[in-house]
């Protein structure tokens, strides 16, 4: 069945096609659309939507539903993500498996509240404190934010861990048309044994248990052994956080989403993740009918970052452009995996897509 | 079942110091848990950060120590999604009111099937004795070396106005009294509160000049009077003192049903 829908509608129609069970928010633009549709569509369902008091509050409800088994989401932009991050440190180290939706705007602070800026890419992957496992996808399409929201229930019970999803403003308000019959993201992993142990250091993804299901899990955001009561016990930190690190690392390649058409007669690359990674195609197209071998590397899943793959795509690669709506996030990431390429970084951050031609402007001087 | 049975002792003793009054008040607490005869499996603690948010460590059945201030919204999702279950907030002065004082009104605004206890011993333990919301006025801490210069919260007014529906204060000094607090709180539909007076003699005794903590247990006593005698006392026999006892506990549909009402199911 193939619909017209706004971005922030494909991904609340993504969350109920999931099995939400639970969505806890605050009103935030670019990102009400989402609060909006679920405060009808859930309770309509049986199911439960709340609207908290702020920010802190909907990501902990949120993380509260997540440890008893349910399918829960908030979601936020630039202010109220920032808000979210302890919650979220809390969701690591917790191994609660839930989905947080940022639709970035312009920022810093109130920053730009209709406008789009791309500039939380660093927060989705390092703002809470703490060596922490993250996992986050970037939509660059209306039907892709539908199937990244639809799916993220499935990786982030797979790998008992948050899932941020890193919209922004233009994918979240345009509209396009989204097929629910396609099969997009849907990982198939190996089925997990079940396991009675609040915690388990070991056996990564073991499937733990959950909060009322009278197996006595005991939980807490310190460090902690596999009985989740707190420890300072050097011995099992180190195993807790290695065990956390690790996990999200296991079946990486399944998660790794990604789009591109590098081959090996690829000279030039364009890289760009979100609205940007729509940006490339037409770019690529232009400049190859210039003449000039161009390719376009496209990554949705930002993290965990499968940097193996991405030197091997890589590898025959001369000249990298890498394309950004902020100061250059994604950049230090591509320029720190390919290190030895020559790696050129354009931002745009005007509160709006630049120009096509300041584009191929500033591509073609730096050629 | 025995309030023993709620306990997990292997995780005993509690890193409470000697004379602190949480482990009465778990005690008090537990003991309310046998006399209702709830069942393990249908109870939830959950917390924030402090001293008295250690303490769903302890028990034998499903427990969160969350983040500071925060233990009522993870609550609020957990009660939402298990409307069956049990879900108990244990909290403090510094977790509830100060860094969680906002999500504490408006729980009790939305008036959700939750049971929180606040266990006020006027100080931050945790963190070495700072002053808290509820600190007297002109009682020196670690940060107010030249005495309080703000007002503390009357909580009781404060959880009234927000418009909870049982508000209730007791003392750990006064045992039986508490659990029957305890008690009406577990049977009120609607959110509960029960503030619990506990004493820090390791912080707040050592500002007050009484360290020892049977001297500063027995001192409680003398912090309180009944509810059911504040027309019988004199002005000057209240001076200092707070009253224990039931405050509100009025029947208003809870945040549940009218959520099941309103979309028609």
């Amino acid at each position: 069945m193939r619909e017209f829908l706004q971005g922030n509608e494909a991904c609340a129609h993504g969350a109920i096609d999931g099995g939400l069970d639970f969505f806890a928010g605050y009103p935030i633009t670019p990102s009400s659309e989402i609060l909006e549709i679920l405060s009808h569509e859930l309770p309509l369902r049986g199911k439960i939507f709340i609207q908290m008091e702020d920010e802190i509050a909907s990501i902990c409800a949120v993380v509260g539903a997540a440890l008893t088994g349910k399918r829960a989401m908030t979601a936020t932009s630039g202010p109220g993500f920032s808000l979210m991050q302890e919650g979220l440190g809390y969701a690591c180290m917790s191994e609660a498996p839930c989905v947080i939706v940022d639709v970035m705007r312009g920022g810093p602070s109130t920053g730009l509240p209709t406008n789009i800026g791309q500039g939380d890419y660093m927060q989705a992957k390092w703002g809470t404190h703490g060596d922490h496992p993250i996992i986050v996808f970037s939509p660059g399409s209306v039907e892709e934010f539908y199937y990244i929201t639809k799916n993220s229930f499935d990786i982030a019970f797979y790998y008992r861990n948050p899932v941020i999803i890193l919209s922004d403003e233009i994918v979240s308000h345009m509209r396009g048309i989204v097929d629910k019959k396609r099969d997009l993201f849907k990982v198939n992993f190996i089925e997990q044994p079940k396991s009675d142990k609040s915690f388990d250091f070991e056996n990564d993804l073991i499937k733990k248990p959950f909060i009322g299901e009278g197996k006595k899990v005991r939980v807490t955001g310190l460090y902690h052994d596999e009985t989740g009561f707190p420890t300072t016990n050097s011995k099992i930190i180190e195993k807790n956080l290695f065990h956390l690190m690790r996990k999200i690392n296991i079946f990486k390649e399944k998660i790794f989403f990604y789009e591109t058409n590098i081959d090996s007669d690829i000279e030039i690359a364009l890289v760009g993740f979100g609205i940007m990674g729509n940006v490339l195609k037409e770019l690529e197209r232009y400049l190859r009918d210039k003449g000039l071998k161009v390719g376009f590397f496209r990554p949705i899943t930002l993290n965990p970052f499968d940097e193996e793959k991405i030197k091997e795509i890589f590898k025959n690669v001369k000249k990298i452009f890498v394309l950004e709506l902020n100061m250059g996030q994604l950049y230090l990431d591509i320029k720190r995996v390919l290190c030895d390429k020559n790696v050129k970084s354009l931002t745009y951050f005007k509160g709006d897509l630049p120009n096509f031609e300041d584009i191929i402007n500033d591509i073609e001087v730096n050629l | 079942m025995n309030w023993r049975d709620y306990l997990d002792f292997s995780k005993l003793p509690t890193i409470f110091c000697s004379g602190c009054g949480l482990g009465v008040g778990l005690r008090a607490i537990l003991e309310a848990f046998s006399e209702e005869n709830l069942k393990k499996e249908d109870l939830i603690f959950v917390s924030g950060i402090g001293c008295s948010s250690r303490i769903p460590g302890y028990v034998d059945f499903d427990s969160l120590h969350t983040i500071h201030g925060r233990a009522i919204a993870f609550a609020t999702g957990i009660k939402l999604t298990n409307p069956k279950k049990h879900v108990f907030v244990i909290t403090g002065d510094g977790d509830g009111l100060a860094i969680g004082g906002n999500h504490m009104i408006h729980a009790a605004r939305r008036n959700l099937d939750l049971k929180v206890f606040l266990f006020n011993n006027m100080i931050y333990g945790m963190t070495g004795g700072q002053a808290s919301p509820t600190t007297p006025l002109e009682i020196k801490t670690s940060t107010t070396p030249f005495g309080k210069y703000e007002p503390n919260f009357d909580i009781v007014k404060l959880l009234i106005g927000a418009g909870a529906t049982f508000v209730a204060r007791g003392s750990v000094y006064y045992f039986i009294h508490l659990v029957n607090l305890i008690k009406r709180a577990i049977e009120h539909k609607g959110f509960s509160f029960v503030e619990i007076l506990s004493p820090c003699p390791t912080y707040y005794g050592k500002y007050i000049s009484i360290t020892d903590p049977s001297e500063f247990f027995v001192k409680q006593k003398d912090l309180v009077y009944r509810l059911e005698q504040e027309d019988k006392l004199s002005k000057e026999e209240k001076l200092g003192k707070l009253p224990i006892g039931i405050f509100v506990d009025e029947e208003r549909e809870d945040f549940e049903s009218l959520y099941l009402r309103l979309h028609g199911r």
